[in-house]
C-alpha cells in the first residue's frame, strides 16, 4: 500500500535534482529558475523550506550534500559553467534535528566558485568521506576536475588536484564508495555520436604515479548515457555499476589483480560482466497496452539503506513515465517492477470549461477512478450508462439475482399504506375496461393495427 | 535458487500530475522505503548550453511516497518479542550441545508461534473496535496473513523441527489439523446444544468432520446423543470406535506392533461392514466405510475436508497410519486430484504446503517470500534461522555470497534499520549475520540521525561494542561539527576529544585561541583548566592548556614560574603562527617589571622569535595593521631595555654584606 | 527480590517513575508513569497495578508484583521524553527534547493527567536553535531543568516565567542535575565533571568542580544521599559508579567498576540510604549494599535483554 504526501516546491520552473543529506532529515532541491532550496523535516514529519536563494545565473543541474563530518556543506553545478560550494551559517533551527524548524531562516553563504570549466558543468559529486573533502566535476567539454579543500574549517580554498580529459561530452559521474580500492570514478557521456565507442569510462587514481588513468571503457553501452552510479559496497568483493542509457545495464567489476597492486604501474584490470539488462519492458508492464516506443532510462539511483537500484523510464510520446524498482539479490535481479508510477493524464479529460482536476482534489479523482476500475465490465456499463448511484445499483443487482424479474417489494409489505392499490384492484379495473369496451363496441387502442 | 519465481503483479500508483511534453519523472530515495518523486526534464539535457527552460511547470509538487511502512507499527509487538526469542536462541546455540539444543529449538519454535497468536488476537480486538472501514480492511488482511503464517509455521515445525522418533508423524499432523480447522468442533458444540441433536441439519456433518480429524472420542459422544443410540448398529459403531488403536508417544510400542494391531482392527471393521451390521442407517454405513479406509467414500466426503491436505491426512489416518514422513509425497497427487483449485491465493498456499510435505525447504521459503506481502520477511527470516540451527537448511552459499538464512536475515534487518525507532532491534539482527552483517552495519549505522546527545551516545556505544572504530570516530566528529557550527566550543571540544582525531582537535583549539584574541579572555575555563592528560593529544591543545596555566600563574603573582613557562611556550614553538604576536605581547609586562625576571638567554630567545616572525613571509604578516607594527616597536624597546639590565645583572656580582 | 512481573509495551520507554504516596504511612503506590522516545509519536502513559482477587496459598500478603500493570491512560508528547520527575503527589514535570518542560497534573477521581502548563524554549543554543532539555530535579515547589545548551533554569510551579536562569553553568551539555540543599544544585556533564552551584548567588560561577578521570568519559546521572548531602553518587558512560564526598578536597571519590555499559540512572533508597541502585545500558539492574562500608554488589539480576533505562 502506498502513502503519498505532497510538498509544494514553490520553484518557478522545473526541478532538476533533489538530494537528501546523510541522515535523511534535510533535503535540497535545485531548479531551472536558478535557485536552490533547502528543506528540513520538522517534528510533525512535514517538510519546511528553511532556505532559498539564487545560486547561479543559469539552470542549476545538480545539488549534492557533503558528509556531515565536514559540517553542512552543499555543492551545486549549473549551465553557467560554474560549480559552487555553499556552507550554512550557524543556523537557527536545523541543527537540533527535531526541534522546530522555522521556515526561511537559515543563510547559506558561498564559499568558493569553481569556474575552470568552459562549458556547462554537468555533474558535481563529493568524494567518499575517507578521501577527505574532495569534489569532482565533469563538464560538457569532456574534462573531469577534482578539487580538494585544504582546510576543512575554512572552505574558501579548493585548489585543483587533478584534471583529465575524456574527449567526449560528459553528462554524469560517480565515485566508487568502496574503501578497499583506490579512488575510482566512472563517467558517462550522452553524446549521440556513435563513433566514439564506449560511452562509459572508468578512471582510477594511480597513487604511485600520482595521476588518474583510464582503466576501462565499457563498450557494451553504446547509447547515450544519462546517469551512472556505483552501488554502496556492503562487503562485496566486486563493484556494481548501474548505467542508465536506453536500457538499464548493471555491470559487475571484479578486480583481477588480487594481490597488492600498489606497486608502480599497478592499475587494476577489471573483468566486467553484464549481469542485468532491462529492455523487455513489454513483459514487465503487461497491464497497460499503450504504445511503447523509444523507452529510455533517464536516471538511476541507489538506495542508501538497502541494496536496491532504481531506474526511470519514459516513452517517446511523453504520456507515461514509470519508475521501476529493482531489488539486487542472489546474484541477479529478482522481483522486477515492484512499483510503477504513472501520471494521470490531463489530456484524457474531456472537460473543456471547468477541468475536473481543478474542481476536485487529486485524491477524490483517484478514489473515484479506483472504484470504477474495481467493478466488473457489466457493472461498469450499468454504472456509467444509467447514472444510478452505487448503493441503489448494487441493491437492484442483488434483488435481480435473487428474485429474477419481479417487482421489487418494499419494506412495508405487511401493511399497505392507505393510498396503495392492490393488484386485484388493478385487475378489476382492467377487466372493467375490457368488458365495457366489448359491450359498447369501443375499439381499444392497440387492438387493431395502426391504432 | 535459479528456478523461476512467481512474478507478482507490479503494484501501480498513480500521481496526479499534469502532462507535458519533455517533462518526465525522476526521484530520489529517502529513508528506507521512501521515494521523493518530482517532474524533471526529459531527456536530461544538462550537456546542452541552453539554460532557460520555462517549460511551463510552476510550483510543481514533490511527492513523498512511502510503501509498506505501516507494518511495523501494527506488528511492533511481534517484532520486539520475536527479537527477544531470536537473541536468546542465538545465545543458546552457542552454548548448548546437541540434545539440550534440540529441546531449546522446539521451545523457541513454540514461543514464536505463541507470539504470533498473541499478536493475532490483539489485531482481532483492534479490528473489532476500529471504525474506519479502510483500516479495518487492512487489519483483516493482516489477520488473514497471520493465520496463513501460523498454518505454515506449525506444519514446518512438525515436518522439519519436531522430528518424531521412527518418523511417524500422523499424530502430529492430526493435531495440526485439529488446531487449524476447528470447524468440526464448533459444529459439534452447536449440535450438542440442540435439544434433539440428531435432527440438527448439520449433525452428520459434524460427525464426519470430527471423524476425519480422528477425534473419535467426540464422535462417540455425538453418536450417543442420537435418538437411536441404543440400536445395535450404533452400539457396534461405538465399539469399533472405542477399539480403534491410536499411536501415541507414551505407548512404548514399536511401529510394527502398532501396525499389526491396526490391521487387525481394520479387518474387523471390514468384516462387520460386509456382514451388513450397519445396513439400517446409511450414514452409519458411511462412518464405517471411513473406518475401513474405503477410497470412494473419501471422495464423497470431500466437502468435509476443506482442502486437499486435510483430505490427505484424513485418508492416511484410515488407510495407512504408519506412514512415514518421506512417503507422504506419494499420496499427495491423489488427494490433490480430488480437489479442484479455485482462486489464485489458495493455489499459492497449496504450493507452499505441498513443498513442505515434499520436504523441500527451499521451495517453501522461496514461495512464501513471493506469496505473502512484506510482513512475510519477519516470518521467513525467523523460520530460516530456526531451520538453519536444526541443520535442516542447506548451508550452501548462494551466488551472491551468503547462505539463505543470512540473506533473509539481512533483508529483515535492513527493513528494520530504515525504521525510525526499530533500528536498535535491527542492529542486534545484523550481529548474528556472520558474513555480511558487520559491513552492512558499518554502512547503516552512519545514517542514523543523531538528534540529541543521548541518542548519539547510544549509537556510539553500539559502535564501540562492536569495534567499529571508524564509525565511532565519525559519530563523534559529526556531533562535534554540529556543536562547532553552533559555536558551542566546549561541547565541540569534548566530542572531538572523544574522537581522538588530532586534526579536528587542532581546529577547535585554534578557534579557542581566535576567540581569546578577539575577546581578550577565555570563555570555557571550566574545560580548559581541567584538561588533564588529554592535553597531550595535539600540540595546540597542550599549548592552550599551558597558556592558561601561564595566565593563572601570572594572576596569582607567581612571576618566576609564569615567565619560565612563557619562555618555554615561546621557544617550543607550539603556538600557531597567528598567535605568536599575542604571546610576545604577553611577555611585555614581564619585561617592564622593576625586577629583572628574564635573563640574557631568555631575552635572546624572545628577540629571536620576534625576528622570525617578522622575517616570515606569510600573507598574514604582510597585512599587519598599524597597531601591530606599534606593538612590535614597543616590544623591541622593552627587549632592549631588559637585555641591558640583564647583562648588567648577569655581569655584576652580588656583594654580600 | 526475585519477583518481578514483565509487561510488554511496544514502544521505547525512556523514563519510568512511581507516583509518590499521598502520605508517609499510606499504602504503597500503585501507579507509575512512563515516557517514550525516538518515535514518530511519543507519549506519556499512566499504568496501574490493578487489584485482582488472588489469594496466595500460604496466606502471605500478596506482593503487588504478582499482577501485570495495565495501561490506564496515555497522552501524546511532542519530542522525546528526556526526563520525568514527580513534584508532589499530583503533579509531574516532563522534560522534552524540544527544549520545553510541561507540568502534568493528575485529575482527581479519574486516571488521567492533564497538562497544566508548559514552559517553552527554556533551552536554546546561543545562536537560536532549541536545545533538548536533558534533566529535571525537584525540590518542594521548585523545578530545576538542565539542557544541552549548558544552561540551568529554575522554575516555580505557579509562575509562568522562570525564576532564574543560570546561563553559563557549563560549556558542555548537562546530563543530570540534583538539588543538594534548597539553594545548591549539583550537575554532571559530558566532559566528566561534577559541579556544584549556589543559586542564591547571582553569578553562575560554580563553587566547586570535580573531575572523575583523565579520560573525560561523560557522567550520565547523579543522585544525592538522602541523609547526608555531602555524599553523592554518579554513574558514567563507561559503567563506573563513583561515590563522592564533597567535603574533602583531595581523594574525594571512590570508583567502582560496575557495568559493561553506560549507567543511565543511579538512585539511593530514600529510607535505607545504605542501599543504592544502578541501571545500565547492558540490561542489568544492580543493587548495592553499603552497610558494611565496603560497597559490594549484593545481587545483580538481569532484566530482559532489552536495554533498561531507569529505575
Amino acid at each position: 500500500m502506498f502513502l503519498a504526501k505532497t510538498i509544494a516546491s514553490e520553484h518557478k520552473d522545473l526541478i532538476h535534482d533533489v538530494s537528501f543529506d546523510y541522515h535523511g532529515r534535510r533535503m535540497a532541491t535545485c531548479s531551472s529558475d536558478h535557485t536552490v532550496k533547502v528543506w528540513d523535516l520538522d517534528e510533525h514529519e512535514q517538510w519546511q523550506c528553511t532556505a532559498s536563494w539564487k545560486a547561479h545565473s543559469g539552470s542549476v543541474w545538480r545539488v549534492t550534500w557533503a558528509h556531515p563530518e565536514f559540517g553542512q556543506v552543499l555543492a551545486t553545478c549549473s549551465v553557467d559553467r560554474a560549480a559552487i560550494v555553499w556552507e550554512e551559517l550557524s543556523s537557527e533551527a536545523s541543527m537540533t534535528g527535531r526541534g522546530g524548524a522555522k521556515p526561511s531562516s537559515n543563510t547559506w553563504i558561498k564559499r568558493t566558485s569553481l569556474v575552470d570549466s568552459r562549458t556547462s558543468v554537468t555533474d558535481v559529486r563529493f568524494a567518499p568521506k575517507h578521501l577527505g573533502l574532495q569534489l569532482a566535476i565533469c563538464s560538457a567539454e569532456g574534462i573531469v576536475r577534482i578539487y580538494e579543500a585544504t582546510d576543512v574549517m575554512n572552505l574558501s580554498t579548493w585548489p585543483v588536484q587533478v584534471e583529465f580529459n575524456c574527449n567526449i561530452c560528459l553528462s554524469c559521474l560517480s565515485w566508487n564508495p568502496s574503501r578497499m580500492h583506490p579512488s575510482m570514478i566512472a563517467v558517462g557521456s550522452d553524446s549521440a555520436d556513435n563513433s566514439a565507442g564506449g560511452k562509459v569510462l572508468i578512471y582510477e587514481c594511480n597513487d604511485a604515479a600520482r595521476r588518474w588513468e583510464k582503466v576501462e571503457t565499457i563498450f557494451k553501452v553504446t547509447e547515450p548515457v544519462h546517469d551512472v552510479k556505483f552501488a554502496p559496497n556492503l562487503g562485496r568483493s566486486y563493484h556494481l555499476l548501474a548505467i542508465a542509457a536506453k536500457d538499464l545495464t548493471i555491470l559487475c567489476l571484479k578486480n583481477l589483480k588480487k594481490d597488492g597492486n600498489t606497486n608502480a604501474g599497478g592499475l587494476s584490470k577489471f573483468e566486467t560482466r553484464q549481469i542485468g539488462s532491462f529492455d523487455d519492458h513489454e513483459s514487465v508492464a503487461r497491464s497497460r497496452s499503450n504504445q511503447r516506443q523509444g523507452l529510455e532510462t533517464h536516471a538511476v539511483r541507489h538506495c542508501q539503506r538497502q541494496p536496491l537500484i532504481l531506474q526511470e523510464l519514459e516513452t517517446g510520446h511523453g504520456l507515461e513515465s514509470h519508475i521501476y524498482i529493482y531489488v539486487w539479490a542472489t546474484g541477479k535481479i529478482r522481483d522486477k517492477s515492484h512499483g510503477s508510477f504513472m501520471r494521470y493524464s490531463a489530456s484524457f479529460c474531456i472537460c473543456t470549461d471547468n477541468p475536473c482536476h481543478l474542481k476536485f482534489s487529486h485524491e477524490d479523482i483517484e478514489q473515484c477512478r479506483l472504484q470504477y476500475l474495481a467493478l466488473t465490465t457489466e457493472q461498469r456499463d450499468i454504472a456509467l450508462l444509467t447514472k444510478i448511484e452505487a448503493t441503489t445499483r448494487s441493491d437492484m443487482i442483488k434483488h435481480y439475482k435473487e428474485n429474477g424479474v419481479e417487482p421489487r417489494v418494499h419494506g412495508n409489505t405487511k401493511k399497505l399504506p392507505k393510498n396503495a392499490l392492490e393488484y386485484k384492484d388493478t385487475k378489476a379495473v382492467v377487466d372493467f375496461i375490457l368488458n365495457f369496451a366489448t359491450l359498447n363496441a369501443i375499439q381499444l387502442p392497440g387492438r387493431t393495427p395502426k391504432h | 535458487m535459479a528456478s523461476s519465481t512467481v512474478e507478482r503483479e507490479p503494484s501501480e500508483f498513480k500521481l496526479p500530475v499534469p502532462n507535458l511534453d519533455n517533462v518526465g519523472l525522476n526521484c530520489e530515495w529517502g529513508l528506507g522505503q521512501q521515494l521523493h518523486v518530482f517532474q524533471t526534464q526529459k531527456p536530461p539535457a544538462n550537456t546542452s548550453d541552453i539554460g532557460e527552460l520555462n517549460l511551463g511547470v510552476e510550483n510543481q509538487s514533490i511527492f513523498d511516497i512511502r510503501w509498506n511502512a505501516e507494518m511495523h507499527d501494527i506488528a511492533r509487538k511481534l517484532v520486539n518479542e520475536s527479537h527477544n526469542i531470536f537473541v536468546m536462541l542465538q545465545g543458546q546455540v552457542k552454548s548448548l550441545a546437541e540434545p539440550a539444543l534440540d529441546a531449546q529449538l522446539r521451545k523457541a519454535s513454540k514461543h514464536y508461534r505463541g507470539v504470533l497468536k498473541a499478536c493475532q488476537m490483539e489485531l482481532i480486538q483492534l479490528a473489532e473496535s476500529c471504525e474506519d472501514a479502510a483500516r479495518k480492511l487492512k487489519y483483516e488482511t493482516y489477520i488473514q496473513e497471520f493465520e496463513i503464517v501460523q498454518l505454515i509455521w506449525s506444519l514446518c515445525q512438525i515436518i522439519f523441527i519436531d522430528v518424531a522418533p521412527g518418523g511417524l508423524i500422523l499424530t502430529a499432523l492430526l493435531d495440526w489439523l485439529q488446531w487449524h480447522f476447528p470447524e468440526g468442533k464448533y459444529l459439534a458444540k452447536e449440535v450438542c446444544q440442540e435439544e434433539q441433536s440428531c435432527s440438527h441439519p448439520k449433525y452428520w456433518e459434524a460427525v464426519f468432520r470430527l471423524l476425519l480429524q480422528g477425534n473419535t472420542e467426540n464422535v462417540r459422544l455425538l453418536l450417543s446423543l442420537h435418538t437411536h443410540s441404543q440400536a445395535d448398529s450404533f452400539i457396534a459403531v461405538d465399539e469399533l470406535l472405542r477399539k480403534m488403536p491410536h499411536w501415541t508417544y507414551q505407548h512404548a510400542q514399536s511401529a510394527a506392533e502398532f501396525e499389526m494391531k491396526w490391521r487387525h482392527w481394520r479387518e474387523e471393521c471390514i468384516r462387520r461392514y460386509e456382514a451388513g451390521e450397519f445396513a439400517a442407517y446409511p450414514e452409519l454405513e458411511m462412518v464405517v466405510q471411513v473406518l475401513c479406509g474405503d477410497e470412494a467414500v473419501f471422495k464423497e466426503l470431500r466437502d468435509s475436508c476443506e482442502t486437499w491436505y486435510h483430505h490427505l491426512i484424513s485418508k492416511l489416518l484410515y488407510q495407512n497410519p504408519t506412514v512415514r514422513l518421506t512417503d507422504l509425497t506419494f499420496h499427495i497427487k491423489s488427494s490433490q486430484a480430488v480437489f479442484i483449485q479455485t482462486g489464485l491465493n489458495s493455489q499459492e498456499l497449496d504450493n507452499i504446503l505441498q513443498a513442505a510435505f515434499e520436504f523441500d525447504i527451499h521451495q517453501v521459503i522461496k514461495d512464501t517470500c513471493t506469496f505473502l506481502s512484506n510482513p512475510s520477511w519477519w516470518f521467513v527470516a525467523h523460520l530460516a534461522d530456526l531451520l538453519h540451527h536444526c541443520k535442516q537448511l542447506d548451508p550452501q552459499k548462494l551466488p551472491f555470497g551468503s547462505n539463505l538464512r543470512e540473506y533473509l536475515l539481512l533483508e529483515y534487518a535492513t527493513a528494520l534499520m530504515s525504521h525510525e525507532s526499530l533500528w536498535q532491534v535491527g542492529v542486534d539482527y545484523l550481529d548474528f549475520c556472520s558474513i555480511f552483517g558487520s559491513s552492512y552495519l558499518e554502512s547503516y549505522i552512519e545514517h542514523i540521525p543523531l538528534d540529541n546527545e543521548r541518542k548519539a551516545l547510544k549509537v556510539l556505544h553500539i559502535c564501540e561494542e562492536r569495534k567499529l572504530i571508524l564509525q565511532a570516530q565519525s559519530v563523534c566528529k559529526i556531533m562535534g561539527m554540529k556543536c562547532l557550527q553552533q559555536e558551542r566550543l566546549g561541547s565541540a571540544l569534548s566530542w572531538f576529544l572523544r574522537s581522538k582525531d588530532a586534526v579536528v582537535i587542532k581546529q577547535v583549539t585554534n578557534k579557542f585561541l581566535t576567540e581569546y584574541c578577539e575577546q581578550g579572555k577565555f570563555s570555557h575555563l571550566d574545560l580548559i583548566d581541567h584538561l588533564g592528560p588529554s592535553m597531550l593529544i595535539t600540540n595546540s591543545l597542550t599549548f592552550l592548556g599551558k597558556y592558561r596555566e601561564f595566565h593563572t600563574m601570572y594572576d596569582k603573582g607567581d612571576l618566576e614560574g609564569a615567565s619560565s613557562l612563557l619562555l618555554s611556550l615561546i621557544s617550543s614553538r607550539l603556538a600557531p603562527k597567528t598567535f605568536w604576536m599575542t604571546l610576545l605581547m604577553d611577555a611585555l609586562p614581564l619585561l617592564n617589571l622593576p625586577k629583572v625576571i628574564l635573563n640574557i638567554q631568555q631575552t635572546y630567545e624572545i628577540m629571536h622569535c620576534l625576528e622570525e616572525l617578522q622575517r616570515d613571509g606569510t600573507t598574514s604578516y604582510k597585512t599587519l595593521s598599524e597597531a601591530e607594527v606599534e606593538k612590535a616597536k614597543l616590544l623591541r624597546v622593552a627587549l632592549k631595555k631588559n637585555l641591558s639590565r640583564a647583562i648588567i645583572e648577569g655581569g655584576s656580582i652580588k656583594v654580600e654584606s | 527480590m526475585d519477583e518481578y512481573s514483565v509487561r510488554f509495551v511496544a514502544k521505547k520507554i525512556s523514563k519510568i517513575r512511581w507516583r509518590p504516596k499521598l502520605d508517609q504511612k499510606g499504602p504503597q503506590s500503585r501507579t507509575f508513569a512512563t515516557g517514550t522516545w525516538d518515535d514518530q509519536n511519543n507519549s506519556v502513559a499512566l499504568w496501574q497495578i490493578l487489584d485482582r482477587p488472588i489469594t496466595s496459598e500460604n496466606g502471605d500478603a500478596e506482593s503487588l508484583l504478582v499482577h501485570e500493570p495495565q495501561k490506564v491512560f496515555e497522552t501524546s508528547h511532542s519530542g522525546d521524553v528526556m526526563d520525568m520527575q514527580y513534584v508532589n503527589h499530583d503533579m509531574m514535570a516532563v522534560a522534552s527534547s524540544t527544549g520545553s518542560v510541561s507540568l502534568l497534573k493528575h485529575r482527581p477521581n479519574t486516571e488521567a493527567v492533564t497538562t497544566v502548563c508548559t514552559w517553552d524554549k527554556l533551552h536554546q543554543f546561543k545562536l537560536g536553535g532549541s536545545a533538548p532539555c536533558t534533566c529535571l530535579a525537584t525540590r518542594d515547589e521548585w523545578i530545576a531543568s538542565g539542557g544541552e545548551d549548558g544552561k540551568a533554569v529554575l522554575l516555580a510551579i505557579e509562575q509562568r516565567t522562570p525564576l532564574q536562569t543560570l546561563d553559563k553553568v557549563d560549556s558542555c551539555a548537562i546530563n543530570d542535575l540534583s538539588f543538594l540543599k534548597q539553594s545548591e544544585i549539583i550537575t554532571v556533564n559530558s566532559f566528566g565533571q561534577l559541579k556544584t552551584f549556589d543559586i542564591r548567588q547571582d553569578t553562575s560561577k560554580e563553587s566547586q568542580i570535580f573531575s572523575v578521570t583523565e579520560t573525560h568519559t561523560p557522567l550520565l546521572c547523579v543522585d544525592r544521599h538522602p541523609g547526608q548531602p555531602h555524599i553523592v553518587a554518579t554513574g558514567g558512560d563507561d559503567g563506573m559508579l563513583t561515590i563522592w564526598d564533597l567535603r574533602q578536597e583531595k581523594f574525594h571519590m571512590t570508583l567502582m567498576e560496575a557495568h559493561t555499559g553506560p549507567i543511565w540512572e543511579v538512585k539511593f533508597h530514600p529510607l535505607y540510604p545504605n542501599h543504592l541502585f544502578t541501571c545500565s545500558d547492558d540490561g542489568s539492574l544492580w543493587h548495592w549494599d553499603c552497610t558494611a562500608c565496603a560497597s559490594d554488589p549484593v545481587q545483580p539480576f538481569m532484566s530482559s535483554k532489552g536495554k533498561s533505562y531507569s529505575t
